[in-house]
Order: structure tokens, then C-alpha cells, then sequence
């Protein structure tokens, strides 16, 4: 069977590589679950959508490190999945919360993964936009649910 | 910073083209031959196992937002932000457009 297809959302994405440790220094969601990227549970679909969120958080947070990141990525930009078009955003529109969200479940589509991970609960895990990634053949995870998918963790009984 | 004793050496014999290449590459990024190659043979390393280098990435973000304070609260925040600011400067338009508004 072939690995599953991750899409992470930009935040699920700062939350694996910029904290993968609490402030107490134990492991946190985001840095189990870079463990299990690093160890080859899942195969990761970056997008190009994606990367400029993270390059204009770099430039605003991490200046001093924009280089190095841009020559890490460099290698891989063949990797990213494409920007969706404004006809594939606008397509979208009726699905989101937050209009700024479009591009991003535009751009997640087009990746067409197996997964979209992202601990964004007003946006992404709605009633609408659950239904949505369902419509798509596709499950809409948190960090934690990640790991409940790799039986990391269990998951809690809905209330 | 690592220990002296965890340095290997590693003499190359390059042609004087490449040599003259990699020193400009070294040079437009203010880095050392060195720094240029230890980055290269990394950037090697990464490529060959096929996956993207997140392990690197958050080797050397993740030090840089504890030592500037940064919470995992501002940051998603400044995910947000950004978000927005993408949205008004590359696609609002376009979409209106594409929608025919």
C-alpha cells in the first residue's frame, strides 16, 4: 500500500519545523509528527500557495534565516504543487469561513492529497468544510489526528 | 557549536572551472568555500533520501524563535496575517476578475 499523501496547512506546517518542542522542552504534536515525516510514514505535498505564506513569515519573524531556507527549498521547488488559478479559488469561495482561506483549499485540491492536515478548527474542520474535503475524497486531520491515524495516540470520544 | 573533534577534514581536487563557479557562488551568498560546501553536501544528503528538509529547517528555525520569545500564538497569528495580505495583494483581484465581478 502507498504512503498517504499529506497536505499540511501553513500553520500545521510552522508547528512541525518551528515548534517541535514545548516551552517545558517535550516533544509537542507538531514535532511527532515531523518524527513520523522523518521516519517515512506519510509523503508530504508542499504547495506553492503554502511556501509563500511561510517565505512572508520568514521575512517578517525570521530575516536572518530567509537565506538559508531559500537555499534548502531550492532543490525541491520542482517538488511543490502549483498555485491554483482564480478560477479554481473562486470555485471554492462558497466552501470557506474566511475568504483569505481560498487559496489555500484551492491550492490543496490541486495537490490532491489524501490528507489535509491543519489545526485550524474555525477554518478548516467546519460542519461545511468537512463535508467539503469528504466531497473530494479527502480527510481533513489536526496534528493529533495525524497521529491517531499512525496509532500515535486514540482518538477522544466526540462530546 | 560543535566540538572540535566532530569536524572531519575533506581535501577536494576540483577543476579549476567549477573552483572558480563555486568560489563566485560562495561569494554572492557571503559565505566561506566551506560554509558553501558543508551546505552542499548537506543539500546532497537531503536530495537522495527524496523527502523535503524539514528536519534541517526546523534544526535552524526553531533555536532562532526561542531565542527571539516567539509563542507558537504570535506565530499562527502571523500566519493569519499573512494570509490575509496575500490574498489582497496577488488574488483578490484576480478572482473578482475570473468570477466576472
Amino acid at each position: 500500500m502507498s504512503k498517504p499523501r499529506v497536505f499540511p496547512d501553513t500553520g500545521a506546517l510552522v508547528a512541525m519545523i518551528v515548534f517541535p518542542h514545548d516551552h517545558q522542552g517535550q516533544i509537542s504534536l507538531g514535532g511527532e509528527v515531523l518524527q513520523l515525516y522523518e521516519q517515512g510514514a506519510f509523503d508530504l505535498i508542499l504547495s506553492r500557495a503554502v511556501v509563500d505564506e511561510l517565505e512572508d513569515v520568514l521575512d517578517q519573524d525570521f530575516p536572518e534565516q530567509r537565506a538559508h531556507f531559500l537555499a534548502f527549498l531550492a532543490p525541491f521547488t520542482d517538488q511543490l504543487s502549483r498555485w491554483p488559478t482564480p478560477e479554481e479559488i473562486g470555485a471554492v469561495l462558497p466552501v470557506v469561513t474566511d475568504i483569505d482561506d481560498a487559496p489555500i483549499f484551492a491550492a490543496a485540491l490541486v495537490a490532491d492529497p489524501n490528507v489535509v492536515l491543519s489545526n485550524d478548527f474555525r477554518a478548516f474542520h467546519t460542519p461545511q468544510a468537512k463535508a467539503f474535503w469528504k466531497e473530494h475524497g479527502i480527510e481533513v486531520e489536526s496534528l493529533y489526528g495525524l497521529l491517531c491515524l499512525f496509532g500515535r495516540r486514540e482518538r477522544k470520544e466526540e462530546p | 557549536m560543535k566540538a572540535a573533534y566532530n569536524i572531519r577534514r575533506i581535501t577536494l581536487r576540483v577543476p579549476s572551472q567549477l573552483h572558480r563557479e563555486f568560489s563566485q557562488a560562495a561569494s554572492e551568498r557571503y559565505l566561506s568555500l566551506n560554509q558553501l560546501a558543508v551546505q552542499a553536501l548537506e543539500t546532497y544528503l537531503v536530495q537522495e533520501k527524496g523527502r523535503f528538509p524539514l528536519k534541517e529547517l526546523s534544526d535552524m528555525l526553531a533555536p532562532a524563535a526561542q531565542a527571539k520569545g516567539l509563542t507558537e500564538e504570535e506565530l499562527m497569528r502571523h500566519v493569519r496575517e499573512a494570509r490575509r495580505r496575500i490574498w489582497q495583494e496577488r488574488y483578490h483581484q484576480a478572482v473578482e476578475a475570473a468570477r466576472g465581478l
